[in-house]
């Protein structure tokens, strides 16, 4: 039976993918706070 | 790495009890979960409806305070858009896509758990926001709208604070659930299972799920602003201390736009197995149609500012925007070509999925036209926040996204359950609701038109018999669904045996593998990788 953790191989480039995945939903994240690039607005 | 053991215990089918649930790693396990909790949410979302509806049956104040309708308004968006469309498509993604590729789980079974179980928190966190309003010291309740627009998201009560950590689950869990589907699309294919021979609906979720691994995050930092401001003394919205309003509509906007495109592709992805089903041929166009779906991905994430055209942009950035969104209408147009062209000279049969995807194509080309409408500035400028807006995106949404998922339930419920469901019980649901549903937002238009503002809970008496008509419209929309429900339990107690492949059309073009498993299917599907040839 070749579950998805079966495979050592594929188990491992199924966490990789994710990661970049992850990685780039972190990316976008941060990305919303970079247009301050004149840093935080503090206190009106 | 599993061992002998596990596999063993594998072989023994579903665990049982609660744990089989609350522990579950089974694709179809979750995959059930998720279509309950949209249908649980659904009759949470639609009795705000009922009750906006009912309030608005007569001008002047019916029932309760302003600012309890306002927070129906935005309930009603948030669970139908975040509880409702968004989970009931992971859950047939969840169902069918191992399924129709050959998959024996999705690639990352725990993380699919974890996926689901955050949602119930988060519905849960979204209905105390609505009962926090009602408690000594609990603020005024949520009054913006799904949009949260500072500056009032900022001095909202603290049922606010409970949306903005909702938003962040519900992200969260779409996050991991997509990105799951993507490393199960790309990485766990059967042999043979090429990207250009998967069934339409696994490239339809392909792409949604791209598109919100990139647009979520923006949403999530957006609202993460909100609860600085609220709470930190930064000021990213607010003037006075150098931040700007109008840019949490656009940062909002950047992930609101390209959410419509989440919520419709799934649904063109079901359609587009139904209709070659049902026609006997085919898909027209099987490349131009995952062509098209990449261009409608692509300048989804372009148009955003459309819903913005009041706030005042220079012209250089409105011209855009406009040019766009009206360029927009050429990748959905050859879409629905592709469905009409698939029916031209089919052998047709109307079964309920076929009943709603044909009327998906006819509704949604109507929300197509109005959307040309409101992409034109000079024209918006006028019908900008009336019930026009609101007729048009229910067009769009209630056909583009609901109604797809009712013909994915029809569909699919026969390899679900075993069971066929009564036909006529179906037929009778989809003249039921597109009745009701017609008769709720057709006379928005002409209101809408005439200057009825939207998100507001009385109104100038000459719309009265025009708002009538929508409220009992919508009641009989409303009520259709409890036939939904009972023909889904009906369905799943018993009924006719519905064999492997229920649907002898469903073998036609590029057929997922669901056909080649048992109706129900094996707690563990494709034990062997399938070959396909």
């Amino acid at each position: 039976m070749q579950y998805p953790n079966d495979d050592e191989a594929k188990s491992k480039s199924n966490v990789r993918i994710a990661l970049f995945l992850g990685g780039l939903a972190i990316f976008f994240f941060l990305t919303s706070f970079l247009l301050f690039k004149d840093g935080i607005p503090g206190p009106g | 790495m599993s061992t002998t053991a596990d596999h063993e215990a594998h072989h023994h089918g579903p665990p049982s009890g609660i744990g089989r649930w609350l522990f579950s790693t089974n694709h179809k396990d979750i995959g059930t979960m998720y279509l309950i909790f949209a249908l649980v949410m659904l009759f949470i979302g639609g009795a705000s409806a009922m009750y906006i509806r009912a309030e608005l049956f007569l001008p002047g104040i019916q029932f309760l305070e302003p600012d309890f309708y306002n927070n129906m308004v935005t309930n009603h968006a948030l669970i139908m858009v975040f509880g409702v469309v968004m989970p009931a498509a992971a859950g047939l993604a969840n169902w069918m896509i191992p399924l129709m590729i050959g998959a024996p789980d999705m690639a990352l079974p725990r993380l699919n758990n974890l996926s689901f179980w955050l949602l119930p928190a988060a519905g849960t966190m979204l209905i105390l926001s609505t009962i926090i309003p009602f408690l000594p010291g609990g603020g005024t309740a949520i009054n913006t709208g799904w949009t949260l627009y500072p500056p009032l998201s900022v001095q909202t009560g603290m049922a606010m604070d409970f949306a903005i950590f909702t938003l962040h689950i519900l992200g969260i869990s779409s996050i991991l659930a997509s990105i799951n589907i993507v490393v199960t699309i790309f990485n766990m294919r059967a042999p043979g299972m090429t990207l250009m021979k998967m069934p339409i609906f696994v490239w339809a979720w392909l792409f949604t799920a791209l598109l919100l691994i990139m647009v979520a995050p923006i949403l999530a930092g957006g609202v993460t602003m909100l609860l600085f401001d609220r709470h930190f003394g930064t000021s990213f919205f607010d003037a006075a201390g150098g931040g700007d309003p109008v840019l949490f509509q656009h940062i909002f906007w950047f992930f609101g736009h390209p959410e419509v495109y989440v919520l419709l592709l799934p649904s063109i992805g079901v359609i587009g197995v139904v209709i070659p089903t049902f026609a006997r041929k085919p898909l027209f166009g099987y490349k131009s149609l995952v062509g098209g779906m990449f261009i409608l991905f692509t300048m989804g994430m372009m148009a955003w500012a459309h819903h913005q055209y009041t706030v005042g942009m220079a012209a250089g950035p409105t011209t855009w925007f406009m040019i766009i969104t009206i360029l927009i209408s050429i990748p959905v147009g050859l879409i629905l070509l592709n469905f009409m062209m698939t029916m031209w000279r089919g052998s047709m049969t109307f079964e309920t999925p076929m009943l709603f995807s044909i009327a998906i194509v006819l509704m949604f080309s109507f929300a197509g036209v109005t959307g040309l409408m409101l992409a034109v500035v000079p024209a918006d400028l006028e019908y900008h926040d009336s019930m026009f807006v609101v007729a048009h995106f229910h067009y769009a949404l209630i056909p583009g996204a609901l109604f797809g998922l009712y013909a994915a339930v029809f569909y699919w419920l026969p390899k679900w359950t075993g069971h066929m469901y009564d036909e006529k019980l179906g037929k009778l649901f989809f003249w039921w609701t597109t009745i009701g549903f017609n008769l709720t937002f057709f006379p928005q238009h002409f209101y809408g038109l005439a200057g009825m503002p939207r998100r507001i809970v009385d109104y100038n008496p000459a719309f009265a018999d025009l708002n009538m008509l929508s409220s009992i419209g919508g009641f009989i929309f409303g009520l259709s669904h409890l036939l939904f429900l009972y023909i889904i339990v009906k369905t799943v107690k018993g009924g006719v045996a519905a064999g492997d492949k229920p649907w002898e059309g469903a073998q036609v073009g590029t057929p997922g593998l669901e056909w080649t498993v048992s109706s129900p299917p094996p707690f563990h599907s494709f034990e062997t990788p399938p070959v396909v040839k």
